[in-house]
């Protein structure tokens, strides 16, 4: 395939690997965090953060590209800026989430998996964040949100530009 | 050995140990359905069809994941477990398109077998259907999503047996699809998936509706591609052929096939074959019928031998046609027209592997496949047994499963490089010194004191280190060894001095070796006498008057010329016809222009092809010549295996079989051979050549080689206004031109490309897919460019065997002293931009 053999991280994203694979017994293991820097990296894993973390820990791409697709957090389309993750599992549903959803999907007009036309948000549904109690919850990039009202989802995602 | 009792449904059995309950059961010949199960893999427990009740465990257990222990007791059959393997069938069944009537497995398939073995399936799932489709992103297998039943064979036979890699699991989960990485290019198109996949889940593509099998007549025959000589099994309809697939678990590859075993056999019936005799008059081809033709070959050849002596006739034999062909070919040339000029393009690889094999006084063990298999360790020196001969490769990768350990060195990085568990790179063309080295350690010669450790570690490019560890690596295990040496070392100066000295190392040592042959009949045409000092058997010239008694002829008492110098005297004119059977020198052999001049200066050329070739078009008589499929014969394998095929599908009107031609030839001049068929054939060589295959090493030994001086060169040295060194590297999907006729193995690499390392490429200002010219002191070439980050600056790689590009054009033709081969693995080039 095109330019897969030389698709590569870049110098303090390989020491980052490094460090990383200090941790397990076989660079095979590693995949995970290194996934989790290429999407950092490249914005997405799309075909050169597949040939990078592949060429890194050499393994095949099709085994780095089996992971990335079955776990949710990674994205094979370059999302927003910013991503939302509300929650759709049973706590969060029963206590409205489903309402939330529309909320969000109105007043930023785009539809679940989507990001918006200037790039600010990707909303994404998220498997159980294991914050039942607190339901129903969402994560913004990496801060989390619980106890959500659409007036609170509103104050919330002005700090994001 | 110790046995275990197990009983299966009420009834005691002995069994060996250490088998899974699914595997007792297989040998038992009790039966247990299953999907995921697949004896040569991993045993995964998916599929849960083979779920049993061992007594006193309360739940049902998967067969195929549990051990089988003495005093077991195993229930296979009762209501609990037809209800629950029956829930697993209808839970298949929820998603399963159910398009049987136009599925390429249908009749094969175990999801239709154990369907009908189960019948009364309840439906009780209303799943909306996923419409998954089916994905074309493979050029040469179909996977249709939806009729996968996730027994994930293919992923393993993919990475377990082919180690590739290149399928895997994805979007795991209600949806999960076996594919390949968007983009592909880790696939090399064995094709196993196809073969393990229960369903018509995998298919394919050159087949797709090509017939159920009662319409189908299957035969199995040897691949007429490498060395490793693996069986196919042939699939024509209507007399035409339809589909390769390996045999079940037969012959040397035992279920596995390569590329061009599986996908390469398109050339069969490509609308180039040759069906009618060409006669060259006034400069063009005119078509002639057989016996016109043959009539005309043997008044121009008597002619020539009248004027001016049979000693100006020269004949090629094919390392691609069968013993049989080779023996006829070679009597043909000593007997009908008197002349020992025979060679074959064996020169360039294991005629030189074989002079040295004569050359060593030491008998050294000969590994088979099954040795490389159960190795602890395979040392490689120049050679890609992945790339040419992949299926030894899978042995080496069974090796490694094992637990065993791959070195390897090269200066080239390849498939092998890349698999190894150590790649030594040394430097281009330091083979021989290196094996110098390892002799040096290892054999306590003293013939070899006028070397120094240092000097040949620093033509190497290795450290002593590393020097010294190679040493130790023939040092341990010995009897668990294989050395596997290939063209590096063949085609290198000295070469066949090197195999000697590695003969007597691993003689000494007590480890076994194996050449790496690129074409199917090499050692078979070599033993069949295709050389010009050596009779069938390899039997020197001086037992000739046993052959001349059984022949009825005299043969030439010296030793003929080896091919480069039967071109070296065309060009003198000291040699005046050339009969080339089935290979293509002009595109096969170093240094085309020179290639080209000898063949023009010929005033006769006959050549024998299924196509015509470059060197066909050169040729005043072109004879067409069936493949193997329409042919009977033998082939020998790299290991010395002669390996019997029938012919299985009809020859087309005009075409002939190479025996055939040689014998009507031969009645033609006059001496025709009273032969009836191969079978009569086969008797004669059979009383000749007393257990074809071993042979006869102290009375056929010749005088030992002679080392290279302690000052020679080997490596290609320095030029300013060649800055770059080519190494050439062989292709899985190219080897001649069978495979450039093969549709299958086109769509899997379509043109060749060199590497290039990113560093030179930015200085070039060149990038992956651009054109560049290629320009020796011998010739040039265009290709495109794949850029590559693993090969060291100032080297280029590229394969040879593509039509498109061919390497061997930029090559000198310099031949070693002692075996007569053309040194072809490196040439310096300049690269310039188009
Ligand atoms: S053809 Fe061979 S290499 Fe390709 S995906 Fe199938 S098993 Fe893997
Ligand atoms: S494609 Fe075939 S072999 Fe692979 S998991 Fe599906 S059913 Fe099994
Ligand atoms: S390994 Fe060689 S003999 Fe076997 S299928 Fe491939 S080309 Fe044919
Ligand atoms: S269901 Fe939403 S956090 Fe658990
Ligand atoms: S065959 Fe045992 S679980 Fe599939």
């Amino acid at each position: 395939m095109q330019g897969t053999m030389t698709a590569k991280f870049s110098e303090e994203m390989l020491k980052r690997i490094e460090e990383i694979l200090k941790r397990y017994a076989t660079k095979r293991a590693a995949v995970l965090p290194v996934l989790y820097l290429a999407q950092k990296e490249f914005g997405c894993i799309n075909d050169t953060a597949l040939a990078a973390v592949s060429r890194a820990l050499k393994i095949s791409r099709a085994d780095v590209y089996g992971l990335a697709t079955f776990y949710s957090m990674f994205h094979e389309e370059p999302l927003g800026r910013n991503v939302i993750f509300l929650c759709d599992n049973l706590a969060c549903t029963l206590l409205g989430a489903e309402s939330l959803r529309d909320h969000l999907e109105k007043k930023l007009d785009i539809r679940m998996g989507e990001t918006t036309a200037d790039g600010r948000f990707t909303l994404k549904n998220a498997e159980c964040l294991g914050a039942c109690g607190q339901a129903p919850v969402m994560l913004v990039n990496d801060d989390f949100y619980e106890g959500l009202t659409e007036a609170r989802i509103d104050e919330v995602l002005e700090k994001y530009k | 050995m110790s046995t275990i009792k197990i009983t299966f449904d009420d009834k005691m059995y002995e069994t060996e140990p250490g088998l899974t309950v699914i595997q007792a059961a297989d040998r038992l010949g009790v039966f247990i359905p299953r999907f995921c199960y697949l004896e040569k893999l991993s045993p995964l427990g998916g599929c849960r069809m083979c779920l049993v009740t061992l007594k006193g465990v309360p739940k049902l257990q998967t067969a195929c994941t549990t051990p089988a222990k003495d005093g077991m007791e195993i229930i296979t059959r009762s209501e609990e477990i037809h209800k629950a393997r029956k829930a697993m069938l209808e839970f298949q069944l929820a998603q399963h398109p159910l398009d049987c009537f136009y599925c390429d497995k249908a009749t094969e398939c175990d999801l239709q077998d154990l369907t009908y073995l189960f019948a009364d399936i309840e439906h009780r799932y209303d799943f909306p259907p996923h419409k998954r489709g089916t994905v074309y992103e493979n050029r040469l297998i179909e996977r249709n999503l939806e009729r996968c039943v996730h027994c994930e064979r293919c992923i393993r036979v993919c990475g377990e047996i082919q180690g590739a890699h290149a399928v895997n699991a994805t979007k795991r989960g209600r949806v999960t699809e076996m594919r390949e990485v968007p983009g592909g290019g880790e696939c090399q198109y064995c094709g196993h998936c196809i073969d393990v996949c229960p369903v018509g889940a995998n298919l394919d593509r050159l087949f797709t509706y090509g017939g159920r099998p009662f319409q189908m007549e299957m035969g199995d025959s040897i691949c007429p591609y490498c060395g490793c000589g693996c069986t196919v099994s042939l699939n024509m309809r209507d007399e035409k052929l339809v589909r390769v697939r390996p045999g079940v678990d037969t012959g040397v590859n035992k279920g596995s096939l390569c590329a061009r075993g599986r996908f390469g056999w398109g050339f069969v019936h490509d609308p180039a074959r040759l069906t009618r005799p060409l006669i060259r008059k006034e400069g063009k081809f005119v078509e002639a019928g057989w016996d016109e033709t043959l009539l005309y070959v043997a008044t121009r050849l008597e002619k020539i031998i009248k004027e001016k002596g049979p000693g100006v006739v020269g004949g090629i034999g094919s390392v691609r046609s069968t013993d049989e062909a080779n023996y006829l070919f070679q009597r043909f040339l000593r007997t009908v027209i008197g002349s020992n000029h025979i060679d074959s393009s064996a020169r360039l690889n294991y005629a030189a592997a074989l002079a040295g094999w004569l050359g060593t006084k030491e008998d050294a063990r000969e590994a088979t496949f099954e040795n490389v298999r159960e190795a602890h360790r395979v040392l490689v020196i120049g050679a890609d047994p992945l790339e040419t001969n992949p299926i030894l490769g899978l042995a080496i990768k069974a090796m490694q499963n094992r637990g065993g350990t791959l070195w390897i060195t090269d200066p080239r990085v390849t498939l092998t490089t890349r698999l190894s568990n150590r790649h030594f790179p040394i430097s281009a063309g330091a083979e021989v010194p290196l094996i110098l080295a390892l002799a040096r350690a290892g054999l306590k010669d003293p013939s070899l004191s006028e070397f120094r450790d240092t000097d040949l570690a620093a033509r190497t490019g290795l450290s002593s280190e590393d020097l010294a560890e190679l040493a130790a690596f023939l040092e341990e295990d010995a009897a668990k060894t294989v050395i596997l040496a290939g063209r590096g070392v063949t085609q290198a100066p000295f070469g066949a001095t090197a195999i000697s000295l590695l003969l007597r190392l691993a003689a000494t040592k007590g480890a076994s070796y194996l050449f790496t042959l690129d074409k199917n009949n090499e050692r078979g045409s070599c033993e069949m006498g295709v050389l010009p000092d050596r009779l069938p058997g390899l039997a020197p010239l001086s037992e000739k008057a046993r052959f001349e008694k059984a022949w009825g002829g005299r043969i030439p008492e010296t030793p003929g010329y080896s091919a480069y110098e039967m071109l070296q005297a065309a060009r003198e004119g000291k040699l005046s016809a050339l009969y080339i059977m089935g290979e293509n020198p002009l595109v096969d052999f170093p240094d085309t222009k020179f290639v080209e001049e000898a063949l023009g200066s010929l005033d006769f050329l006959v050549v024998q092809d299924l196509f015509r070739t470059r060197t066909a078009s050169m040729a005043d008589v072109v004879l067409p010549a069936a493949s193997f499929a329409e042919k009977s014969g033998s082939f020998t394998n790299l290991e010395g295996r002669v390996q019997r095929f029938p012919s299985l599908i009809p020859t087309e009107e005009g075409v002939r079989a190479d025996a055939r031609i040689l014998v009507e030839l031969s009645r033609k001049m006059g001496k025709g051979f009273a032969l009836k068929n191969i079978a009569s054939l086969r008797a004669e060589i059979d009383s000749l050549v007393p257990m074809n295959g071993t042979r006869r090493k102290l009375e056929v030994m010749g005088p030992p080689l002679s080392l290279p001086g302690a000052e020679m060169h080997w490596g290609p040295g320095e030029d300013p206004d060649y800055p770059y060194v080519l190494l050439l590297t062989s292709s899985l999907y190219r080897n001649g031109s069978m495979s450039n006729r093969a549709v299958g193995l086109k769509k899997a690499q379509q043109k060749a490309c060199v590497l290039l390392n990113e560093g030179d490429a930015a200085v070039l200002k060149t990038g992956e897919g651009d054109k560049v010219m290629l320009i020796s002191k011998y010739g040039e070439i265009q290709v495109g460019v794949k850029l590559c980050h693993e090969i060291p600056g100032g080297t280029l790689q590229m394969p040879e065997g593509f039509s498109d590009a061919n390497p061997k054009s930029l090559l000198p033709h310099e031949l070693d002293q002692v075996s007569r081969t053309p040194m072809a693995r490196f040439v310096r080039v300049k690269i310039r931009k188009i």
